[in-house]
């Protein structure tokens, strides 16, 4: 009963981190706060944080079979990056 | 070490192949997204001399369909956590708030659209507008399609409870659900916050 509840607490304060990532996100960009030039890296950042949590937490992206999960996520990655990247030159 | 429910739900050979089988669709879709995201990215500054990401977008609205989509995800998590206790009427209660706020967030997304189409930013009016409707579009779709499947999931589990086969199916749909949230994580950073910057 332990483990659950503590799972509980996890996804209640994993939550509250999500929306407070969302709100400082969203402060950078209209307070203009940091440059232009570093605020990409900076939202990217945030947002990669974001990803993390669901997929660990909330996806168990960790569990069993933790390695073909992973696989498949970065295989789609990469070939998504490939994309971007070859659009981008186009 | 999972739960003795847990155990007996997920143990099955037969739902662990359906959870994984179900990581390799999170993967092609993963390629889906990755392809629109990089059109949008490619023709953002396409605008045909009509309105760009700087102009159009409201941010301060836009943080409100965040919120209500990142709740969603909570309460779809919650509803994961009740389901493995066996606990079938919160279970129902979790998800149904789960597919409630995301039919609030497709709302308010229609309103979104229709303020734009109002401005006379049409999906034909510039590659940039085309882009961006698309990449939208497809995760708002997505989005509808999860309301869809998890209400039905909820009536399955109305009628025969929480079993070894009604569980790991809400499982995979929470899967999917917590997917499309991570898809609005980056389409609110790439689309919305950078293109103010």
């Amino acid at each position: 009963m332990k483990k659950e509840n503590d799972h509980l607490i996890k996804i209640s304060v994993m939550f509250v981190t999500m929306i407070l990532l969302t709100l400082i996100a969203f402060y950078i960009v209209y307070s203009e706060w940091i440059s232009n030039e570093f605020l990409p890296y900076v939202l990217i950042f945030l947002a990669m944080i974001q990803v993390v949590i669901q997929l660990i937490l909330f996806m168990d992206i960790k569990e069993k079979e933790g390695r073909y999960r992973i696989t498949s996520v970065a295989a789609g990655g990469f070939i998504a990056v490939l994309t971007i990247f070859f659009l981008a030159i186009l | 070490m999972p739960s003795l429910a847990e155990k007996n739900l997920f143990s099955d050979h037969h739902a662990q192949m359906n959870i994984l089988a179900f990581w390799f669709l999170i993967g092609a879709e993963v390629v889906v997204f990755g392809c629109l995201f990089g059109i949008y990215v490619s023709v953002q500054e396409l605008t045909n001399n009509g309105p760009g990401a700087k102009e159009l977008f409201n941010l301060s609205e836009i943080i409100v369909s965040t919120i209500v989509l990142l709740s969603s995800s909570f309460t779809c998590a919650l509803g994961v956590y009740t389901l493995k206790l066996g606990k079938k009427t919160m279970t129902l209660v979790w998800f149904l708030l789960t597919i409630s706020l995301g039919l609030g967030f497709v709302i308010l997304e229609g309103i979104e659209f229709m303020a734009y189409v109002a401005e006379g930013a049409t999906i034909s009016s510039s590659p940039f507008l085309g882009a961006f409707y698309m990449l939208l579009g497809t995760h708002g779709a997505h989005v509808l399609f999860g309301i869809v499947w998890i209400f039905m999931l909820l009536i399955q589990l109305m009628m025969y409870g929480i079993t070894k086969e009604t569980a790991p199916k809400l499982f995979i749909a929470s899967l999917y659900w917590h997917f499309i949230d991570v898809v609005w994580v980056f389409i609110f950073t790439v689309v919305y916050l950078l293109g103010k910057v």
